[in-house]
């Protein structure tokens, strides 16, 4: 701009003096033109050609001054703009710069040109890694669109950016969140050729942030929390609903111990429950207590608190509501087990009595289509009974009161049982050899009907003349009782989803079985109240084998009630061969 | 003594049929066959059954409570009861024996196999 001033000035002068010259040379040439002295209208001419040209030079030479006036005059408008813009960027970088904000300098291609301590304390890359790279290359999160924009539009606008950054993890502090300003940096000719970059770390504000609000849900939740001291078990905090059950204030809650939140409260149940915690067996410990009034569902987790005391955290549940729907529920089902059963008892005593022929003969074609109306009576009836069954496991409603057994009179009633259902599709059942010693704490019933669930599918997949194993080997400290069949066998996919209800996979050979899609499921539960659980290997091909592990047992014993166990004894690995 | 007498309750009049082939026909039993308590009490006084066969949920009165009537009745203090139920709970089978009963049969079950059933429970309670 500057330099358009100084050209238009010069020609301006150039132009005046040309003007003046010419216009001088004319005079001159008609001055001493002959008869200029004695022509009076030539003379009249030339003195008012003279006035008006010079009249014309200095009007042009005034105008030109103008012009030029204006032409600085706004420049030194820009100017001012380009020097108080500066002083904004140097005011906003002190401003920056003194809060403690990591800085980096990005050249025109975005790379790093030079980078401040404080981007290392803050990301953990030595400044002297950064230098000469784009931080793309350095710093993933870079590779967000809006931050790519950010830097674009900063180098080539000239544009101020400011946002948040989050994300990005380093080594030592994990997951760092930071407020990122992007200022153009113009040099003399008012031209972006470099961006400051000035993160300031917000980590620790978001977390306070993030505290507060958790603290305020923590406060706010309808669960009773109850954090104390492991120890002296003095109340350190309870949230709302905790204070509302004891008729606390804040202040107040913490001059008492737990063991004062209620009446009678039962000290050896409180040592039972934090007992596994204490010995670091378990990481939480459950426990529901039953009264009178409601049914609650504690829960209890040892923390560290942050001046190093070791902590309950014990969370108080109300499950009286959830237990009456639970009764609801049971109820219903219970109901509507009994509806579809005594329709039931008709459909299938009618057949049963049609087939018999005590009705009279049936011809050919209408006892084959009773026989299809029996199956799936009968096929009707298991599925009520499996569900009625798993309703009464879920709800524990279901015995799995323990006694000692001999497992060779328990395997060959299993046997005996199945026996029918083998004949009826042409396949052997064999019971391998049983040490005469070998003894059980089971649930007779239960395992019962796990072995007849785990025979009856065997058979299922068997075709006629095959064999179906009922085997037991000595592992470890107990027995594994094991089925084995020679059917199609099973995919890897097909026995993860072993146990989930109504599941029936598709069998490899494409013939179709009937089945409840319960039974594997009822099995695993059962299984799973005896702490064992359900092994599977199988052989595309060549067949399957389900397993499961129980303990040895004592000769006589007291009958014990089972919890379900979350782990489980003589677990094997699930393998697979195809 | 012999099984000869059957007083059967049940307010479904399917099962009713079933159970007359069932102990009638097949069984070769005396029986006769009621919709309701009320009926049953009024039949039980004048049939004298040794046996009673009851349905437990019915409307108007449960079958624990047509059994305990009937055992009001001078003479039939001594009157055997076996429940037939659709309720398959363990333990509501042990109630209904705790409260009395000789044997519980869960429905459905089979008519073919009824009568030498009964006549088994009928041996071992006597």
């Amino acid at each position: 701009m500057l330099k358009q001033c100084v050209v238009s000035k010069s020609l301006a002068m150039l132009v005046g003096f040309l003007f003046v010259l010419m216009t001088g040379i004319a005079g001159a040439s008609y001055f001493f033109a002959p008869g200029f002295a004695d022509n009076p209208a030539l003379q009249s001419f030339f003195t008012r050609y003279l006035a008006i040209s010079a009249a014309a030079a200095l009007l042009a030479v005034i105008s030109i001054r103008l012009l030029w006036n204006a032409q600085f005059k706004r420049f030194e408008e820009r100017q001012e703009k380009i020097l108080q813009f500066q002083q904004d960027v140097m005011d906003r970088q002190v401003e920056l710069l003194s809060s403690n904000g990591a800085t980096c300098i990005l050249d025109s291609s975005g790379k790093v040109v030079a980078a401040s301590e404080g981007l290392f304390d803050m990301l953990g890359i030595p400044s002297t890694d950064l230098v000469g790279q784009t931080l793309e290359d350095v710093v993933p999160c870079f590779k967000q669109e809006r931050l790519r924009k950010a830097l674009a539009d900063a180098h080539e606008s000239g544009k101020f950016w400011s946002g948040e950054v989050s994300g990005y993890p380093t080594p030592d502090r994990g997951h760092v969140i930071a407020e990122m300003t992007v200022i153009p940096q113009i040099d003399k000719s008012g031209e972006n050729h470099q961006v400051l970059l000035v993160l300031s770390d917000k980590t620790q504000d978001r977390i306070s942030e993030t505290n507060q609000f958790l603290g305020l849900m923590l406060e706010e939740l309808q669960e009773e929390i109850y954090v104390y001291e492991a120890e002296s078990l003095g109340i350190r905090y309870l949230n709302q609903s905790a204070r509302e059950r004891c008729g606390w204030s804040v202040d107040t809650a913490r001059k008492h111990k737990i063991s004062e939140t209620i009446p009678h409260f039962n000290i050896d149940l409180f040592k039972k429950h934090v007992g596994p915690l204490l010995a670091k067996e378990q990481d939480s410990a459950t426990i529901e207590i039953r009264s009178a009034d409601d049914v609650v569902e504690v829960v209890t987790r040892k923390m560290t608190g942050l001046d190093g005391t070791k902590l309950f955290v014990s969370s108080l549940r109300d499950l009286s509501h959830r237990s009456e729907i639970e009764a609801a529920k049971m109820q219903t089902v219970s109901m509507v087990s009994h509806e579809l059963r005594s329709p039931l008892a008709s459909i299938k005593g009618s057949l049963s009595l049609l087939k018999s022929g005590s009705l009279g003969e049936l011809s050919p074609s209408v006892s084959k289509v009773v026989e299809i109306a029996d199956r799936n009576s009968e096929r009707l009836l298991l599925i009520v009974n499996d569900i009625l069954d798993l309703e009464k496991i879920r709800s524990g409603k279901m015995d799995f009161s323990t006694t000692p057994i001999g497992l060779g009179a328990l395997l060959a009633e299993a046997i005996e049982a199945n026996q029918p259902y083998a004949d009826r599709h042409g396949v052997d059942l064999r019971l391998s050899d049983v040490p005469e010693n070998a003894t059980v704490a089971v649930n007779q019933d239960r395992i019962m009907q796990v072995l007849t669930n785990l025979l009856s599918n065997a058979i299922k997949f068997s075709d006629t003349g095959d064999t179906v194993l009922l085997g037991v080997e000595n592992e470890g400290d107990g027995w594994r009782i094991s089925v084995t069949d020679n059917g199609p066998g099973m995919h890897e996919q097909a026995i993860a989803e072993i146990g989930k209800p109504f599941n029936q996979h598709k069998p490899l050979d494409g013939k179709k079985r009937e089945g409840t899609g319960l039974g594997l499921t009822i099995v695993k539960q059962i299984l799973g109240y005896h702490g064992t659980k359900l092994a599977v290997e199988s052989t595309i091909g060549a067949g399957s084998t389900f397993s499961f592990a129980l303990k040895s047992s004592g000769a006589a014993g007291e009958t014990v009630s089972l919890k379900k166990f979350s782990g489980a004894a003589g677990e094997r690995p699930r393998t697979l061969h195809s | 003594m012999l099984l000869e007498r059957i007083l059967h309750v049940d307010d479904d009049e399917d099962i009713r049929t079933i159970v007359q082939i069932a102990l009638e026909t097949i069984g070769q039993f005396e029986l006769r066959q009621c919709s309701n308590g009320m009926t049953a009490i009024a039949e039980a006084q004048v049939f004298v059954p040794q046996l009673l066969l009851l349905d437990v949920m019915m409307p108007e009165m449960s079958g624990q409570e047509v059994r305990s009537a009937i055992e009001e009745i001078p003479g039939m203090e001594r009157v055997k009861t076996v429940y037939v139920t659709a309720k398959a709970e363990d333990d509501f089978a042990k109630e209904l024996r705790a409260q009395g009963a000789v044997a519980v049969i869960t429905k459905p079950f089979d008519p073919m196999t009824l009568a030498d059933n009964l006549r088994s429970i009928w041996a071992e309670a006597v």
